[in-house]
C-alpha cells in the first residue's frame, strides 16, 4: 500500500518518459529473473539488452541514468557467469564501468563480477586488482556511514 | 519490486537517506560460489531500503545493519582475495594482497565496533 502509494505520487512529479523508462528497467530485470529460473539464459540475456538499448529519456540526472544502467549491466553479466561464459560476463561488466565510477554499490557490483569473470579465465592478478578496488568503495561507504553516526 | 522501488526513490528525490549507499541489487542467481558476496549485498539492499520507508527517529545513530553488512562485504572480499593468492604459493605480491585484504577487514570490523555495533563474525 505504502509502495502503491510512493508510486502514485512519483508518477505525478516524474514526467511520463522517465517513469516510463524506470517501469522498462523493473520489467527487464523481472523478465530476465523468470527467464533464468526456466533455464533461459538467452531470454534473459535478450531481456536486459532490450533495455540496454534505449537510451536514458531526456532530462534524468545522469547520475541516475548511469545507477540504473550500472545494475542492468551488473545483472546481464551474472547471467552470463551463470551460463559459463566469462568472458562475455567481463565484456559486459567493463560496458557498466564505462558508465562511470562512482563511490557506491553499483561501481563495486561491477568489479565483483569482472573480477570473479577475470578468475575464470585465469586473470587471477586482474581478479584481485577489481576485488581490491571493490573492498575500498565498501570500506569509503562504511567510513562514511561510520562518521555519519558519531 | 525491490529494485523498483529503489530507483523510484532514486530518481522522484522522495528519500533523504545519503546519495553514496544506494545499492544495486544484484542477481540473486549468480554461481552458487559467489552466493556468500551476493547475499550479503541483497541483505544490504534491504537494510537501507528498511531505512527509507523508517528512518531513525535520532536521525544520525549509526545504522549498525547497514555498517555490519559494509563489513561483511569488506571481509568476503578479503576471503576471495586470499583464495585466489592460495592458488599461487610462494609470490610475494599474491600473499601481500592477502595479508592487506585480511588487515582492512579487521579495522572494518574495528570501525564498526567503535560505531559502536556489534556485527559478530
Amino acid at each position: 500500500m505504502k509502495l502503491a502509494l510512493l508510486l502514485a505520487l512519483c508518477a505525478l512529479a516524474t514526467p511520463e518518459p522517465r517513469a516510463l523508462w524506470l517501469r522498462q528497467a523493473d520489467e527487464s530485470h523481472q523478465a530476465a529473473d523468470r527467464a533464468l529460473a526456466m533455464k533461459q539464459p538467452q531470454a534473459a540475456r535478450e531481456a536486459l539488452l532490450r533495455f540496454l538499448e534505449a537510451a536514458p529519456p531526456a532530462g534524468i540526472r545522469s547520475d541516475d541514468a548511469r545507477s540504473v544502467q550500472q545494475d542492468a549491466w551488473f545483472h546481464l553479466a551474472s547471467v552470463e557467469l551463470q551460463s559459463g561464459d566469462a568472458k562475455r560476463a567481463q565484456a559486459d561488466a567493463e560496458k557498466g564501468l564505462t558508465l562511470g565510477r562512482e563511490t557506491d554499490l553499483f561501481t563495486a557490483n561491477l568489479l565483483v563480477v569482472r573480477g570473479r569473470a577475470r578468475e575464470l579465465q585465469q586473470d587471477d592478478r586482474g581478479a584481485i586488482s577489481d576485488y581490491q578496488e571493490a573492498m575500498r568503495i565498501n570500506e569509503a561507504l562504511l567510513k562514511a556511514a561510520s562518521e555519519g553516526g558519531r | 519490486m525491490k529494485r523498483l522501488r529503489v530507483m523510484v526513490l532514486l530518481l522522484c528525490g522522495c528519500a533523504t537517506a545519503p546519495r553514496a549507499p544506494e545499492p544495486a541489487k544484484p542477481n540473486q542467481t549468480t554461481a552458487s560460489e559467489d552466493a556468500p558476496l551476493v547475499q550479503s549485498y541483497v541483505q544490504q539492499q534491504q537494510s537501507l531500503l528498511d531505512e527509507l520507508e523508517h528512518p531513525s527517529a535520532a536521525g544520525h545513530k549509526p545504522e549498525c545493519p547497514h555498517l555490519c553488512e559494509l563489513v561483511e562485504n569488506i571481509c568476503a572480499l578479503s576471503g576471495r582475495i586470499c583464495s585466489v593468492a592460495a592458488r599461487h604459493e610462494g609470490e610475494d605480491e599474491m600473499k601481500r594482497a592477502c595479508d592487506d585484504g585480511l588487515d582492512r577487514c579487521s579495522r572494518a570490523r574495528a570501525e564498526a565496533a567503535a560505531a559502536p555495533c556489534s556485527c559478530g563474525g
